[in-house]
C-alpha cells in the first residue's frame, strides 16, 4: 500500500467513524426522500381546503328538514373536517343576503348556500369566496341528492329506489403526471434543483473545510513534522484529498441512491400502497437519474479542485483561529460560482453562463445548473470538464509546493509569498 | 556515510545554515551540539529532506537524501505531536505503514518495544498518555521500520531520569544493531556519555567536529580532578599547594587546569600525605566546559 493510500485510509476512517457523519448521511437521505415526494406532500396545501387546516364554514338557508338531509350527505363525503355547515334559517331576505355576502368578503365565512322550495322543485344558489372556488364540486355533490329526492317525491318514486340509484359508481381511477403541463410539479422540480445546487455548494465547502481543518490541526499538534519526515508532502496531500473526498463521495452516493430509488415509479407506488396512500402511486419524477449523476460528477470535480486550493491556503496559517481569514479568497470564488450558476438558471445559454461553464473554479456549479435547467452542447460540457481536470492537476502541483513550504512554519504566510514562493526580505544570493 | 557539503538554508533575512560541511560515519553516534538558533534543527530537517537546501548537497552513501530519507531514515522531532484519538498500536501501525512496513514482523517488533518501554500504557489512547509516554510512542514510530539512520532532535527533553536512562539504553541497543544515530541535545553530559563523534554548530557553521576524544582533546588543555576523604583534608592540601586555590572547589572535590605551576604527580604525593585519595584524574576538560568556552567566547571557524 502506498503512503498516500495509508493516509487516505486513515482520513476516511477518521471522517466516517464519527457520529456527525452518520447523522448527516441519514438526515440528508431522509431530506432527499422527502424532496422526491414534495408534490404529493404539498398537494394538501394547494388543494381545496383552507390553508390553516380548519374546515370551510358554509352558511345554509333552507327548510330545516332539507338542511338535515344536506348534513346527512355531507358527513360521509367531507369527513366532517373539511366542511362545516351552519343552518341560519329557512330563507334569507335581501338584507340577510347582503349581510352574508359581507361576511364572506370579510373572511368570516367561506360561503353561503340557499335552498328554496318552489313550484318547479328546489331552487339552489351558492355563493363562495374566490379562494374557495374548489369547494363548488363538493357542494354540488351534496346538493344534488337532496334535490333528486325532492323531485322523486314529487314524481311519486319510492325513497328506496332513489337511494339505490344514488349508490356510488365503482370506478378505478389512475392519475398520470403530465410533465411540464402542471405548474406545481414544475415549480417544485425547479425548487428541488435549486436545493441540489445549494447542496452541491455546501458539500464542496464543507469537505474543503474538512481538509483545511485537518491541515491546521496537524500543524498545531506538530504531527505534521512526523508526517513530512515519513512521506513526501505531495503524497500526504493526495492521501488527505482522496480519503476525505472518499468519505464525501460515499455520503453523496448514499443520497443519490436514495433519491434515485424514491423517484422510481414502481417503488413509489409500492410504498404508497403499503402506506395506504394511493396519492403516492405515481412518480413525481423530480429527481431524474441524469441529474443525480451530474450532481455526483460535479461534486467530485468541485471538491477535488477546491480541496487542493483550500489545502494550499490553509497551510499558510499557524493557528485555527486564522483559517477563516486565509480561506476568504477560495470561498469568495465558490460564492461567485454560485451566483453565476443562479444566473445560468434564468438564462442557461447566456454568454455569462457559457463563460462560467469554461472557467474551472465556476464550472462545477454553472454546468450543473445548466444541465438541470436544460441541455448543454456536448462540446461545452466536454470543454468545461476537461479544463477543470487540467486545473485540478495544476492545483495539485501548486498545493503540493505550498504545503511543503509552509507546513512547518509558525508564522502567517502572505498571499504574495504563497503564490510566488519568495519569502519577505530574502536575499537571492546569500553569502 | 552521511555527507553534508556546502549547505546553506535561509528563511527571509535569517541565514539559518551558512555553508555547512559535515560528515557522519556509518555506525557512529553523532552528537550535534550548538546554542539555540545555531541551525541544528534546520540541518536535521534538511537531512530528512523535510526542507530543501538553498545551496549544497546532502547524500547518504552517495545517494541524494531525497531518494532515501523516507524509507531509510527515522526521525524524532523536537516538537512532539501525535494523533490523539488513536490507540498506541494504531498510531504505530499507521506510521510504520507509511514506510511500507506491515504484517507479522512489524507486530512482533512492536510488541517487543512496547513491552520494553510502555508496559500497560500500550493499551491506552494516545490522548490519555503522559508527555513522557508520548515521547516514547514517537520514538517507537521512528524506529519500527528499522531505519539505517536515526535522527533524534532533543530526545531527552521532558523525560524523567528513569526514562532518560531507558531511552539511552534503547539508543545504545539500536546502535549495537548497526543503526547510525544523529542526535542533538543541550545536555552535554548526555552527549559526552553517548556519542562516539560530535560536531559543534554556531551561527549555521561547523565550529568543531571529530571523534569525542579528538574534540575533547582539541583544546590542548588538561584538567586535574581530585576528590579527598573530606573538606578538611582538601583545605589542608590547598594550604600545602597554594596554586590549587585557583581551581573550582566543591566540598571535598577540586578541579583545576594543569598549567606550568601545577605538577599532578607532586600534588598526588601531597594528597596521599594529607589523607585518603578517593579520585585522582588528569584528562581533557569536560564537554560542557569546552562548549561554554567555544560558544561563550566566539571561536572562529577552523
Amino acid at each position: 500500500m502506498s503512503p498516500w493510500q495509508v493516509i487516505a485510509r486513515r482520513e476516511f476512517r477518521a471522517v466516517t467513524g464519527g457520529w456527525p457523519y452518520r447523522v448527516v448521511t441519514v438526515v440528508g437521505a431522509l431530506l432527499l426522500a422527502a424532496l422526491a415526494w414534495t408534490p404529493v406532500l404539498i398537494a394538501p396545501l394547494t388543494g381545496p381546503s383552507v390553508g390553516d387546516g380548519s374546515p370551510a364554514r358554509i352558511l345554509v338557508a333552507a327548510p330545516w328538514e332539507l338542511f338535515q338531509a344536506l348534513e346527512g350527505q355531507a358527513a360521509p363525503r367531507a369527513s366532517g373536517a373539511a366542511l362545516q355547515l351552519e343552518w341560519i334559517g329557512a330563507e334569507l331576505d335581501r338584507a340577510g343576503q347582503t349581510t352574508a355576502d359581507a361576511r364572506v368578503q370579510d373572511a368570516e365565512i367561506d360561503g353561503w348556500l340557499e335552498l328554496v322550495p318552489g313550484p318547479e322543485g328546489l331552487q339552489a344558489s351558492l355563493t363562495l369566496a374566490t379562494t374557495q372556488r374548489a369547494l363548488e364540486p363538493l357542494l354540488r355533490q351534496l346538493v344534488a341528492p337532496v334535490v333528486w329526492t325532492g323531485r322523486a317525491r314529487a314524481l311519486g318514486v319510492a325513497p328506496e329506489v332513489v337511494a339505490a340509484l344514488q349508490q356510488p359508481v365503482p370506478l378505478e381511477v389512475r392519475l398520470l403526471p403530465r410533465v411540464g403541463a402542471d405548474p406545481v410539479p414544475r415549480a417544485v422540480r425547479e425548487a428541488v434543483s435549486t436545493l441540489l445546487l445549494v447542496g452541491l455548494v455546501m458539500a464542496i465547502t464543507l469537505y474543503g473545510n474538512a481538509i483545511s481543518m485537518g491541515i491546521i490541526q496537524e500543524k498545531e499538534s506538530r504531527v505534521a513534522e512526523l508526517l513530512v519526515g515519513a512521506v513526501p508532502p505531495t503524497q500526504i496531500l493526495v492521501g488527505k484529498v482522496v480519503g476525505i473526498g472518499g468519505a464525501g463521495l460515499l455520503q453523496v452516493l448514499v443520497w443519490m441512491l436514495v433519491g434515485f430509488l424514491v423517484s422510481g415509479p414502481r417503488l413509489v407506488a409500492a410504498i404508497g400502497r403499503w402506506l395506504g396512500l394511493e396519492e403516492l402511486a405515481f412518480s413525481p419524477g423530480i429527481l431524474p437519474a441524469p441529474i443525480l449523476a451530474a450532481f455526483t460528477l460535479f461534486f467530485l470535480l468541485g471538491y477535488t479542485l477546491y480541496a487542493l486550493v483550500y489545502a494550499a491556503f490553509a497551510s499558510t496559517v499557524a493557528r485555527a483561529e486564522e483559517v477563516n481569514q486565509a480561506l476568504t479568497l477560495p470561498f469568495f470564488l465558490i460564492l461567485l460560482g454560485f451566483a453565476i450558476a443562479l444566473g445560468a438558471w434564468v438564462a442557461p445559454a447566456s454568454s455569462l453562463a457559457v463563460a462560467g461553464s469554461l472557467i474551472p473554479c465556476f464550472t462545477p456549479f454553472v454546468l450543473f445548473a445548466r444541465l438541470v435547467t436544460g441541455s448543454v452542447p456536448l462540446g461545452q460540457l466536454a470543454a468545461g470538464v476537461g479544463l477543470t481536470l487540467v486545473a485540478i492537476i495544476l492545483a495539485a502541483r501548486f498545493a503540493g509546493h505550498a504545503y511543503r513550504r509552509n507546513v512547518l512554519r509558525d508564522r502567517r504566510v502572505s498571499l504574495r509569498e504563497l503564490f510566488t514562493g519568495r519569502e519577505p526580505g530574502r536575499r537571492q544570493n546569500p553569502d | 556515510m552521511l555527507e553534508i557539503r556546502g549547505v546553506r538554508k535561509g528563511f527571509g533575512r535569517v541565514q539559518a545554515v551558512n555553508g555547512l560541511d559535515l560528515t557522519v560515519e556509518e555506525g557512529a553516534i553523532f552528537g550535534l551540539i550548538g546554542p539555540n538558533g545555531s541551525g541544528k534543527t534546520t540541518t536535521m530537517r534538511m537531512i530528512l529532506h523535510i526542507l530543501e537546501p538553498d545551496e549544497g548537497a546532502i547524500t547518504w552513501q552517495g545517494r541524494p537524501v531525497r531518494e532515501v530519507a523516507t524509507r531509510e531514515f527515522g526521525y524524532l522531532p523536537e516538537e512532539r505531536g501525535l494523533y490523539p484519538r488513536m490507540t498506541v498500536r494504531e498510531e504505530l501501525r499507521f506510521f510504520a505503514a507509511l514506510r511500507g512496513v506491515t504484517g507479522p514482523q512489524l507486530e512482533h517488533e512492536m510488541e517487543l518495544w512496547l513491552q520494553r518501554l510502555m508496559g500497560a500504557e500500550a493499551e491506552k489512547m494516545v490522548e490519555a498518555l503522559s508527555k513522557g509516554n508520548r515521547v516514547k510512542v514517537q520514538f517507537l514510530a521512528a524506529v519500527l521500520h528499522r531505519p539505517r539512520l536515526l535522527v533524534l532532535d532533543e530526545p531527552f527533553s521532558g523525560l524523567d531520569p528513569v526514562n532518560v536512562q531507558r531511552f539511552k539504553e534503547a539508543v545504545l541497543d539500536l546502535w549495537a544493531r548497526g543503526t547510525t544515530i544523529l542526535f542533538s541535545s543541550h545536555r552535554m553530559d548526555h552527549v559526552e556519555e553517548l556519542c562516539t563523534h560530535l560536531g559543534l554548530i554556531k551561527e549555521g557553521r561547523l565550529v568543531l567536529a571529530g571523534s569525542r576524544d579528538q574534540v575533547l582533546a582539541a583544546s590542548g588543555r588538561r584538567v586535574l580532578r581530585l576528590t579527598l576523604a573530606g573538606p578538611q583534608e582538601m583545605e589542608a592540601l590547598i594550604q600545602r599547594v597554594p596554586a590549587l586555590g585557583a581551581g573550582k572547589r566543591a566540598g571535598r572535590s577540586l578541579e583545576v587546569a594543569v598549567t606550568g605551576g601545577i605538577d599532578p604527580q607532586a600534588i598526588l604525593r601531597q594528597a596521599l600525605e594529607v589523607g585518603q585519595v578517593e579520585r585522582f584524574e588528569v584528562g581533557p576538560p569536560s564537554l560542557e566546559e569546552l562548549y561554554l568556552e567555544l560558544v561563550g567566547e566566539g571561536v572562529p571557524a577552523p
